[in-house]
Order: structure tokens, then sequence, then C-alpha cells
């Protein structure tokens, strides 16, 4: 990606913030987009999302030193705001190469965003879903009545950071996203699932087939990992 | 629940409230037992708190009493005298002295003077109107308005501005935003409220106003959650000090998780007695609990260890069906009164008594500024209640 030439004058401004940083990195190194796979058994495989995220990693070697993990989240949230930017922009002209394809192809999303982002009134194209961090449903009336108005601006909504640590002692049933992920491990407690449609359910970090065939025995229908990124990187691309 | 029963429960706690003077207390009782009974009363308001403080002295306070005094002395009426200066006479329809009384009112004042200081209201119809004003005489309706709110910082929050915050909290005095109160044991018909444990809460928005004053901390959630850090870490360095720990009692502490991992906090838990650790809650906030359920995991073992009590600091209803309080491993739920809350007798409110601990020493209704709060938390098993209405009725007990 080319280097716009007013980069060059603001980076001689001291002391560049972090944000500002940060916002003149390119996005193609901070975001993440990985395939989420739709199995069924007897069927093939198919994209079922492509999931972009702000790649924390990326970003605290980008801005090279050990910055703590509030400032980085904090950060992240303004990568996802720039994404979202640049996908509302047409043929996803401002979108890094990799992921121009899916814009234009009108992939469906799954995109890692702030729940502010949502608050201001962010319309998504069909297809989109927003995965809110667990934080958001805190107060799960709140998050009810902000996934309802972003449900008007044609959002999917989705709960993310479910992971064996937090359904351990987490209720999820008590709240009603229109997608639960869970991060899979080996500790994922199965009594935490009971209260969950399998169908409703993206179960991410399967880097291998024990993972996958843990969430196709529960019915569990959505994949993601590093068992998932080898398939859509095979020569013939995502089916 | 019907409307009724609302005002029944907001009455029962009026009538007990030790806030009121007897009058008040009477008048609330009369009520109460119109609404029970459902026979009719009529009652005048007469409204001099809403008087120009010059009107309602010397010349025309003598003219106002002078026209009031027949509904003093007949045996018909009923007069009761309210902290705040408002006057109350209630009797029995056709209630013919109330009429001459309100008449000569409505002559001498002029028609926007009278509508100001001039009720008359139907008993039990309009029971609902007699208690807000009865609340509003005890000072018990402007303790509940939220405080005016501050002119809206409009710049967004950024790294840059919270290392100015943060150099200036460095220098700044915390102690006057420092909120020390008590949770106090309250029951139904039983006396005084009684002290249990001291709550130290950091009035978040004042420091904010004081050391962020140009930037709205809401608009960079991660970076308002590391200047609490910033905050929590200060008031911790406060109290790490003998004479500081010294004065302890049991307490509740609200903290943000990382400032449980702090230097600060090492410090204060090297000082402090084993003896008063178990005396010690840590209050942690939903959000804060899911904004990093593995640093919450790793806390929450940590303070255990040691002794530490941990509560939920919860907003809402559904938080406690989100979160189960004991599952999650919580000794004590701290949950803040709102009208937002469900109705008694409603699913809603059901689902929440079940969400609650069982042991009512075990949870505390919290921001507690009505007595309607106290009435709702006893139907709901609270004995325990913190706010600013408990602290007054603690102080004038």
């Amino acid at each position: 990606m080319p280097t716009p030439s007013a980069a060059t004058t603001v980076r001689l401004a001291p002391p560049a913030s972090l944000e500002r940083r940060a916002g003149l990195l390119p996005l193609g190194r901070l975001v993440a987009g990985r395939p989420l796979v739709r199995l069924v058994p007897g069927a093939p495989p198919g994209m079922a999302f492509l999931h972009l995220q702000p790649d924390m990693a990326a970003m605290a070697a980008a801005l090279g030193g050990a910055a703590p993990g509030d400032i980085l989240r904090h950060l992240a949230e303004g990568t996802a705001l720039r994404l979202l930017d640049a996908l509302g922009e047409a043929e996803g002209a401002a979108l890094p190469a990799q992921l121009r394809a899916a814009a234009v192809d009108k992939a469906p999303l799954l995109i890692d965003l702030p729940p502010r982002a949502l608050a201001a009134g962010a319309v998504a194209s069909s297809g989109w879903v927003a995965s809110l961090p667990l934080h958001s449903a805190a107060d799960p009336e709140a998050f009810a009545t902000l996934a309802i108005a972003a449900r008007r601006q044609g959002w999917g909504i989705a709960l993310r950071g479910l992971t064996a640590t937090s359904l351990a002692w987490l209720h999820p049933g008590a709240i009603a996203p229109d997608w639960f992920i869970l991060d899979w491990s080996e500790a994922l407690p199965d009594n935490a699932l009971r209260s969950l449609d399998p169908e409703r359910i993206l179960l991410t970090g399967c880097d291998t087939d024990a993972a996958l065939d843990w969430g196709l025995v529960r019915n569990i229908r959505i994949f993601g990992g590093a068992a998932l990124d080898a398939w859509a990187a095979r020569p013939g691309g995502d089916a | 629940m019907s409307a009724l029963q609302a005002d029944r429960a907001v009455l029962n706690a009026l009538v007990r409230s030790p806030l009121g003077t007897s009058d008040a207390v009477e008048l609330a009782a009369l009520v109460r037992d119109t609404v029970a009974s459902g026979v009719e009363r009529e009652m005048l308001v007469l409204r001099l708190s809403a008087l120009p403080p010059a009107l309602r002295r010397g010349h025309h306070r003598r003219l106002l009493e002078a026209a009031w005094a027949p509904l003093r002395s007949s045996a018909r009426s009923r007069c009761f005298d309210l902290p705040n200066g408002d006057l109350c006479a209630v009797e029995a329809p056709p209630a013919h002295l109330l009429a001459q009384v309100r008449e000569l009112f409505l002559r001498t004042l002029d028609a926007e003077g009278a509508a100001r200081i001039i009720r008359h209201l139907h008993l039990p119809a309009e029971a609902a109107v007699v208690i807000a004003a009865i609340e509003q005489a005890l000072g018990l309706a402007s303790l509940a308005e939220a405080p005016p709110p501050p002119a809206l910082p409009a710049e967004t929050f950024t790294t840059t501005a919270l290392s100015g915050a943060e150099r200036a909290l460095a220098m700044a005095d915390l102690s006057p935003m420092l909120r020390t109160f008590w949770a106090c044991r309250l029951d139904p018909g039983g006396g005084a409220p009684l002290p249990v444990w001291e709550e130290r809460r950091i009035d978040f928005a004042g420091v904010c106003a004081a050391i962020l004053p140009l930037h709205d901390p809401d608009s960079a959630p991660w970076l308002r959650r590391q200047l609490r850090t910033a905050i929590d870490r200060r008031i911790l360095a406060g109290l790490a000090r003998p004479d500081a720990v010294g004065g302890l009692r049991t307490s509740l502490l609200p903290l943000g998780i990382a400032a449980t991992g702090s230097a600060e906090f090492a410090r204060f838990d090297a000082l402090l007695p084993a003896m008063l650790r178990g005396r010690m809650a840590i209050a942690f906030t939903a959000e804060e609990v899911l904004s990093d359920p593995d640093a919450f995991t790793e806390a929450r073992a940590r303070l255990r260890t040691k002794q530490y009590r941990l509560a939920l600091d919860a907003r809402s209803a559904a938080t406690l069906a989100l979160i189960p309080s004991e599952a999650a491993g919580f000794d004590l739920v701290r949950l803040a009164w709102s009208e937002a809350l469900p109705a008694l007798g409603t699913p809603e409110a059901r689902a929440l008594a079940d969400a609650l601990p069982l042991a009512a020493d075990r949870m505390v209704l919290a921001e507690v500024d009505r007595p309607a709060a106290i009435a709702w938390g006893w139907e709901m098993g609270f004995r325990l209640f913190s706010g600013r209405l408990i602290e007054k009725r603690r102080l004038s007990a």
C-alpha cells in the first residue's frame, strides 16, 4: 500500500500520539481476516464468514514498545473503527488488498467492533455481523437494547470472549445475540453449552481435528482456527 | 403489582422512617389508612415552601396563617405541619370548611400564585400525589433527584490526554473525593439503622472533572479503565500507611482488577492485620469482571487465598442472571437500586429473587435515596442497605 505523502509531514510534528502513529500504519498490517467455515457431515465445506479482527500482536510489534494491555485494546478499537470506515467506501478502495476481494464479492463478514461503533449508528451491508466484546453484555438489558438498534441498521450480533475460563461461571443463556463465539479448548465445560443452541455457536480456535470433532459431535456447524485456515488457503480459493 | 400496592409499600417505608417529623409520619399513616380502607378524605395543601422567601415572613406570613387558622381550630379538620413549612389539612367530605378556606385563598391571591401554592386533593384517589408531596417536604425528593449533569466535555479521550491526567493525578489530593458511608442493617419495623460495614468509594466523575477537565472519559473505555487503575493505586497508596490501616473497620473497597495486583495493593496487604483481612470485601463491577475474565479468575484466586471477601457490584437485575454470583465466587452482592429494577410481583422480580444469594447478610441494596427503595428491598429479602438516605437516617438516629 503506498504511503500517503501527508504521513511524512505529520510524523515530523512532535510528539506524535500513539493514536496518530497507529492511524498511519496500513490497515493491512493491523487487521487479520480469517475464514469461518461451515462443516456439515456429508456436504462440502463452505465459507460461512470472513472474520475481521484487529491484530493486537501486530499493533504491539508495529509500535515497537511494551504498551499496557488496555492501551493496546484502545488502539485496537481505533483500528476497528478505521476498518469500518474503509468497508463503507465504494469498491473497497480504502481496504487492504487482501480484504478487497471479500468486500467486492459481498462476502458475509464477522467484524470485531467496539459497542460504541454501533451506538454511533453505523449501517451494515447485507450479511455483516458485529462481534461485540463480552463486557458489552455486563448489563444484559442494555445489550439487548443495543442489539435491537443495531439490527435495525442491518447488523447481526455476535458475542465474543466466551472461553473455558469465562464459561466456568458465566450463564450465557441470559443474553440473546444471534451468534455466540466460543474459543475452543479442551477445558470448555459441557454444562455451559447446554443453554446454547449449537446452531448459533461459532467455534473458533480449532487448531486440531480433535477440536473439530468435539464441535461436530455437539452439532456445532461453523468453525474457525488453524485447521480451517489451511482449508481456505488451499489452491482454488474459498469455495 | 398494582399502583395501590406500590403506594402502600412507599407509605409503609415512610411511616417507619425516622426521618419524618411526627406530623409527616402521621400524615403518611393517615394516607395509608385511607388507601387501605377506601375511606374518602379531602385535602388542602398550602405549599408555603413554594413562596419567595420575602412572602414567607412577617406581614404576609401572618395573613396566610390567619386564613389557615379556621382549619387548625375546627374539630372537623386535622392539620399537619410538614418540615419544609408546607401545611396540610384533611377533612371528611363534603368538607365545607376546607372549601371555604380554599375560596378565601383563591380570592386573595392572583390566579398564578394560587395555582402555585394551593392544591386540593382527594384521597385515596390521589394518594400518590400526597406521598410525593410528603417526600418532597421531607427533602427526600430532592435527594432522589440526580445532581445536575456537568457541562459535557467536548474532546475525545486520547492516550496523550491520559498521560496528562496521570501527571495531574500524581499531584491531586483525592481525599475530598473519597466518600465513606455505611451499609446498615434495617429490618421492617425495626429501629435505627445498624451500621454493618463501611464503604469507601471514590467519586470517579469528580476526580475526572479535576484531572481530565476537557475530555470525556467515556469516549475511550479502555483508557478510562487505565485511568481508573491509576486512581485506585493512588487510593491504595493512601491506605497503605499504618495510621490509615489502623482506622479501617469492616469495609468494602471497590477496586479495578488490575489494582489488586499492583505494588500499592501488596503494601496495603502487608500492613493489614490478618484478622482484618477477612473483614475486607473487594468489590468488582460486572463490566470489570467481563472485561478480562482471565485476570478476574486469577485475582479471585489470589484474593481468596489471602482471606479477602469478594463482592459483585451490579447495576441491573439481569446482570445477576448472567453472572450467578455464587458460581462466580462472590461472597457478597451489591445491587444498586434504581427505578429500572423489576416491580414487585413481576416474573422479573421473582427471577431476581432467585438469582440473589440465599442469605440476607450476603446482599446489600445500595444507592438507596428514597423510602420506596427500602420498601422494595425488604420485599425482595434485603436487610442491608446503603446510600444517601441510609446515611441520613444513620446520622439522625
